[in-house]
């Protein structure tokens, strides 16, 4: 299993409507348009989510959008930053503070985030980097949850609900959710009802959205070793089940 | 794979030095960690120890860091409306005495308060559009799907008119529940799997092997 990491080779992957809609969407902002990448997990989950993250934030930058990552986990500022370096090809062309900023996290859920959307300014005073946010032009533009074009969650928890609660229903802001594979059926749900307008969720949905933006990142290669463990839980519950026919039959026919 | 764009191998793996230190330690403190398949053992439950005192501090001093941005900024400019959060605040450690216990509920009930109100704003909303969705034509059998498994799980949860049918339809909607319940079950393993794999990744990279 380990092999396919080495040497990913690519299984072929569904893609969802859900993630496609969030490539559609996102394919479909002017570029200059501000979206908030709202990193809401913690680095334990890194490895389920950071996959997601990184080919959004690769396809974001390619068309030129700007980039404000906030969260509402302690460890959202350094998890942001990693994904930046990991991104590096990505971010080289990319001047900080007029392409994307990186704000400390906002405690609170949807208290924090009610008044993230209200006032940021008002929030914070300074970047995670120490910058003065009133000077960083990217800040200039965002002076409301209205100026942004595109939220998106990235979470373990069900941050992406909050969103829908605290920008979308009050002010109509667009929201995707990228979160835990254990909600995918709120995800599904609220896509379904239009309530966000997609999401990549988990591994799977990294490797969904790499496939759409050309990419071979950790989605790919996570996935490739999903599908061939699932193939072998898959055949080692079905040679279970012949050896105990198997048995059953010989045991038949010593009994006749 | 998008047509006009061939896939790029290796693009996410340009780390500086820091990362790989950072790579080696995890390795350690996973294999650590994976000890734990053997028995429970000295090494760890000092990797456990590590992980969470790590995170507390880093915790402590973030919400150090947010307060000295936000709060002691705003209170050394002169904003004396600040002091209100900072009383509040302070008021949550009155729960360590048995006195002045009863302070801590009046900035709990304010953080409840505030933040049901703001829930309940948006939830509201987002109960409609759901409920909403769930009225489908029966067309197709996906339709009729989502609308026996919305109904029939609410009549299992009827307990004031039992009666046969009632029973029978309840017996469905036990059975959507099943399934709901295993679809969440089986993601979670999903879960659990792609942090396995992410380890498993990280080991690889440390030793140079996976780009």
């Amino acid at each position: 299993m380990a092999s396919f990491l080495v040497f990913p080779t690519g299984f072929p992957v569904y893609i969802n409507n859900y993630t496609k809609g969030l490539y559609d969407y996102i394919e479909g902002l002017p570029p200059g348009s501000i979206v908030a990448v709202s990193v809401d997990f913690s680095a334990s989950a890194y490895d389920e989510s950071g996959p997601v993250l990184e080919a959004t934030v690769i396809h974001m930058f390619r068309r030129n959008l700007k980039l404000v990552f906030v969260g509402y986990n302690q460890d959202v500022p350094m998890l942001s930053e990693k994904a930046l370096i990991k991104l590096a090809r990505y971010t080289s062309n990319k001047v900080y503070g007029e392409d994307y900023v990186v704000l400390p996290y906002v405690v609170g859920a949807d208290t924090g985030l009610a008044s993230f959307g209200r006032d940021p300014h008002g929030m914070f005073k300074k970047d995670y980097r120490g910058n003065d946010i009133d000077k960083l032009p990217l800040m200039d533009r965002v002076h409301h949850a209205r100026d942004f074009s595109l939220a998106i969650s990235y979470g373990a928890g069900q941050m992406g609900q909050a969103y829908v609660r605290q920008w979308h229903i009050p002010y109509g802001v667009k929201v995707a959710d990228c979160g835990s594979a254990l909600f995918l059926a709120n995800i599904i749900t609220d896509y379904e009802s239009g309530l966000i307008v997609g999401g990549a969720v988990a591994v799977r949905g990294a490797a969904e959205y790499e496939r759409l933006i050309g990419v071979l990142g950790d989605g790919t290669r996570n996935m490739d070793s999903i599908n061939a463990s699932h193939l072998m839980v898959v055949l080692a519950i079905a040679a279970a089940n012949v050896r105990f026919l198997w048995q059953k039959i010989r045991q038949q026919k010593k009994g006749c | 794979m998008a047509e006009d764009s061939p896939a790029e191998e290796g693009v996410l793996a340009e780390m500086d030095v820091s990362v790989y230190l950072g790579n080696l330690l995890g390795v350690f403190l996973i294999a650590t960690i994976f000890s734990y398949l053997w028995k429970d053992n000295r090494i760890y439950r000092f990797a456990a120890s590590t992980y969470i005192g790590f995170s507390v501090a880093h915790g402590m001093i973030l919400q150090y860091e947010f307060l000295k941005k936000g709060l002691f900024s705003d209170l050394a400019a002169g904003k004396l409306i600040s002091i209100v959060p900072l009383l509040l605040g302070l008021m949550c450690f009155t729960s360590l005495s048995r006195g002045y216990r009863w302070l801590n509920r009046y900035a709990l009930a304010l953080m409840l308060g505030t933040s049901l109100g703001l829930d309940l704003r948006g939830r509201a909303g987002t109960v409609v559009i759901n409920l909403l969705a769930t009225m489908k034509p029966l067309n197709n059998l996906n339709n009729i799907v989502i609308i026996v498994c919305a109904i029939t799980p609410m009549v299992y949860f009827l307990f004031s008119a039992k009666n046969r049918i009632s029973i029978q339809i309840g017996r469905i909607g036990r059975y959507a529940m099943m399934v709901a319940f295993g679809a969440t079950f089986a993601n979670v393993g999903l879960t659990r799997l792609s942090y396995l794999m992410g380890a498993i990744l990280n080991i690889l990279r440390a030793f140079g092997l996976a780009s």
